[in-house]
């Protein structure tokens, strides 16, 4: 479908203004074959409309958006059916039962009438098949959630834009999604995902952190924990409480980019570029100053933390944690 | 092992899709299931679409009356006018349009029974109606009512003309009879004058100048008679292109002017030779008696109401009122249904957020509204067939033509409907928009299409309004096909066709725009 070495999805300059309100403001990502993107931000910070200037439902204000080299929104017909679309708001018939609303989805894409047993395969995947002949007005919000993934898969696409996927689906059931996404990556599908789940960044090979229209950053998930504290972190727990006075020799130690930042009266907090090596050095100048330390180890981020700190200290001081783009993930060379 | 095997079969999509011609057909095919099984899905929608209909036509088959409403009638005039007395003998005559509630000379108490409304109508004779005739001016003879239905308005308008010519008619004959009183009927006026011709010879024959004399005279009246009724005949006869009958005609009042010249020379006394001219007009009487009955001549009565209408239908089937409306019925019916269906289904599949789907899928336009025309098209014409039988069956409104060119008019009706159905609900905006633009054409299609007034009853330019109905040709064509037992009309075919392009290219065209735009 796509030429060798072109991305699946790219978006370049993109902005999106509705009236007077700028909603989209100067995004540029790209997104390579056989990669999961995820695209996360506080509610309303333009996920929803960055997916639909992607997939060609709304053209850019200015900027360009392309599938497949192919600008979004003249898209053929061939091409758009290899692509599969999960908008926010599930487009389900409420008077017809889940088996004919997939069957319907089958049938727009095209699929051969001799289709029941794939049919049964997709609801199974969503663990609704023994609810199939159920009315869709009849089941509750999360399992038409469900349907409608189902319906986004039907047709096995090469191409898949998911907004909000696992919204109102419980955590087995999410987690459960995400290894599929990941397994469908591995066979060189393409994913572009929102989701409100923060923690979920961490099954993507790339995360697009927007906030308030701009896009923060695009990088590997374990990046976008470094980003947070722009290094990796490692907590240092004391026996008993001390002076921040007693600490200042931290500060000079080599690999050390910031703190020491007392967490707790007896944990101190220190950001250094590599946690591992730092973790030997810092041990030994707590030795020599003869602290009472318990244990010096890394502090693993979670993303809502890191998710957090990087938003805040965006709103607070308007910059951007890592220049990142296409070229960042470009040179990161697909996907994980 | 178990999982990998559920998502081998989750990624089996590829080989499940169909070639691309056949792809375009299952792509239509989504349509066609979904929109049946929806409707299949209510089923007092179902009974609504082939019982409502149906009863409505019974319940105007049944309740429909197919006598003329009597007008309740008070007449106005001077008491113990010959308008009282003519009231009281044609009131047998009056009876089956007018009911009949008295003879007045208090013209407000009538009005004020008007009023009321324990009237429907008041005749009102004028007072003074032989001054006004001989002042050279017609009598004007005053029907009030308050209908405010046009057609009542038309219909008092036309029984008063009726009325007046009638009462015209009435005064002229009873001149006319006067004559005839005199001479008539013309043809006996050869037996009259001869027994005068004989009284002639014998009042010559006894010398007896003064019996010649009023013999002369009697003669001179029966001659002067009969040439009025011979020349209006001849006049009659001769607007009418009977030529023939009228030098037939010329010949015999040359003979009656001959004759008459000399009565009168007879009557005042002539000089010597009376006797002579007595006999010479016994002679011309013998021989006008004899030519009277060789000339046509019309008797007065008809002379006056030469004309009289017999209307004739000679339609193969005799239509009663309800069998009359119930091919329009139909039709008007079946285009509601159909553009309400296509008006509301789109606009409820964007309500539902499917023109997302459908923006971002590979389905065209012409894909989607020709599944939908499909689907509904199918109960379209289930629909149809049912309210068809139950028309003839049960009803008995007559089915004399060919039973595949109803078919086709109704599968022509609905398409065009759809078409248009599927083009309003580009424009609405929402469920409650395209209702109200299905309501709109509903009312169009009763006042425009010939549903209730003929079409060439409307103006010129507001008459194309009706040619962009489909109602209008499918009525056209049931009525042609089922009560006139002929095929229909090629114009009308053309028109549905005409319209289903038209409509059905511009539904394409906006719905491909609301879908490929971004």
């Amino acid at each position: 479908m796509e030429s060798m070495g072109e991305p699946a999805v790219s978006g370049t300059g993109l902005n999106k203004t509705f009236g007077d309100e700028q909603v989209i403001r100067d995004v540029d990502l790209s997104i390579e074959k056989g990669s999961i993107v995820g695209l996360i931000g506080p509610s309303g910070c333009g996920k929803t409309t960055t997916v639909r200037l992607l997939v060609g439902l709304l053209e850019p204000t200015s900027g360009t958006a392309t599938v497949w080299g192919t600008p979004a929104t003249k898209l053929s017909a061939k091409q758009r059916q290899q692509i599969g679309y999960l908008p926010q708001t599930p487009a389900l018939f409420p008077d017809l039962s889940l088996w004919e609303n997939l069957s319907f989805h089958a049938s727009m894409y095209g699929l051969r009438l001799r289709r029941r047993h794939r049919l049964h395969h997709v609801l199974e995947w969503v663990e609704l098949d023994q609810h199939r002949h159920k009315k869709v007005r009849e089941v509750s919000g999360g399992m038409q959630r469900r349907l409608a993934l189902a319906a986004a898969f039907v047709h096995d696409p090469e191409l898949v834009f998911l907004d909000e996927p696992t919204a109102g689906i419980d955590p087995i059931l999410r987690s459960t999604f995400w290894e599929q996404f990941r397994e469908m990556r591995d066979e060189g599908r393409t994913m572009c995902v929102t989701t409100q789940y923060v923690g979920e960044a961490a099954y993507c090979d790339y995360v697009g952190l927007l906030s308030d229209g701009e896009l923060l950053l695009v990088d590997t998930p374990e990046n976008l924990r470094k980003a947070a504290f722009d290094g990796e972190v490692v907590d240092i727990e004391l026996s008993r409480a001390v002076a921040e006075t007693e600490l200042q020799e931290l500060a000079r130690v080599d690999g050390v980019l910031s703190g020491p930042e007392s967490v707790s009266a007896r944990v101190w907090r220190v950001v250094v570029d590599d946690a591992d090596a730092a973790i030997d050095r810092l041990d030994d100048v707590l030795a020599r100053l003869q602290l009472p330390v318990i244990e010096a180890r890394e502090h693993v981020v979670d993303f809502d933390e890191a998710f957090v700190r990087v938003i805040e200290r965006h709103r607070a001081t308007g910059s951007n944690p890592v220049a990142a783009g296409p070229a960042a993930v470009a040179a990161a060379g697909g996907a994980a | 092992m178990r999982k990998d095997a559920k998502l081998a079969r989750l990624r089996q999509g590829e080989h499940l899709r169909a070639s691309f011609a056949w792809a375009t057909v299952v792509q239509a095919l989504a349509f066609v299931r979904k929109e049946l099984a929806e409707i299949v899905r209510q089923p007092k929608l179902l009974a609504l679409l082939v019982l409502g209909p149906f009863v409505l036509l019974l319940l105007f088959g049944a309740g429909y009356k197919d006598t003329t409403v009597q007008l309740r009638t008070e007449f106005v005039g001077p008491e113990g006018s010959v308008y009282e007395q003519a009231v009281s003998e044609y009131a047998d005559q009056l009876d089956e349009y007018i009911d009949a509630r008295g003879f007045t000379s208090d013209r407000q108490a009538a009005v004020d029974r008007l009023d009321a409304g324990e009237l429907d109508a008041v005749v009102v004779f004028p007072t003074d109606a032989l001054d006004q005739i001989l002042g050279g001016e017609s009598a004007t003879i005053e029907v009030l009512h308050e209908k405010l239905d046009p057609f009542q308005q038309a219909a008092i308008d036309i029984a008063s003309r009726l009325a007046v010519q009638e009462v015209n008619a009435s005064v002229l004959t009873a001149i006319a009879g006067g004559t005839q009183a005199a001479l008539a009927p013309v043809d006996q006026a050869s037996g009259a004058m001869t027994e005068q011709a004989a009284a002639l010879s014998s009042a010559v024959a006894a010398g007896d100048t003064d019996a010649m004399a009023t013999a002369a005279d009697t003669v001179a009246t029966t001659l002067a008679d009969t040439r009025l009724v011979v020349a209006t005949s001849q006049d009659v006869i001769s607007r009418l292109g009977g030529s023939a009958a009228a030098t037939d005609a010329s010949a015999l009042l040359a003979q009656l002017d001959t004759a008459s010249e000399q009565a009168a020379a007879v009557s005042t006394g002539g000089g010597t030779d009376i006797a002579d001219q007595a006999t010479a007009l016994a002679a011309t009487l013998d021989e006008v008696a004899a030519a009277i009955p060789q000339v046509t001549t019309v008797d007065p009565g008809v002379l006056v109401r030469p004309f009289e209408a017999d209307p004739r239908n000679i339609a193969s089937v005799e239509v009663e009122p309800a069998d009359y409306f119930a091919p329009s019925s139909i039709v008007l019916l079946l285009q509601h249904l159909a553009l309400t269906f296509a008006a509301l289904s789109l606009v409820r599949d964007r309500e539902l957020g499917l023109f997302e789907l459908l923006r971002v899928g590979p389905l065209s336009s012409f894909e989607i509204l020709v599944g939908k025309t499909i689907a509904y098209l199918t109960v379209g014409l289930g629909v149809g067939a049912a309210l068809i039988a139950a028309a003839v069956f049960v009803l008995g409104v007559p089915l004399e033509g060919e039973v595949i060119w109803v078919a086709a008019a109704i599968a022509l009706v609905l398409l065009a409907s759809l078409a248009l159905g599927m083009l309003l609900s580009m424009i609405s905006g929402s469920e409650t928009q395209a209702v109200q633009y299905a309501m709109l054409t509903l009312l169009a299609g009763m006042f425009f299409s010939g549903f209730i007034l003929d079409v060439q009853s409307l103006a010129e330019p507001y008459r194309y309004l009706s040619y962009l109905l489909p109602v209008t040709y499918g009525i056209n064509i049931l009525q042609d096909v089922m009560l006139r037992g002929i095929d229909p009309a090629g114009g009308d075919l053309i028109g549905l066709g005409a319209l289903i392009a038209a409509y059905g290219s511009l539904a394409v065209f906006m719905l491909h725009r609301r879908l490929r735009t971004a």
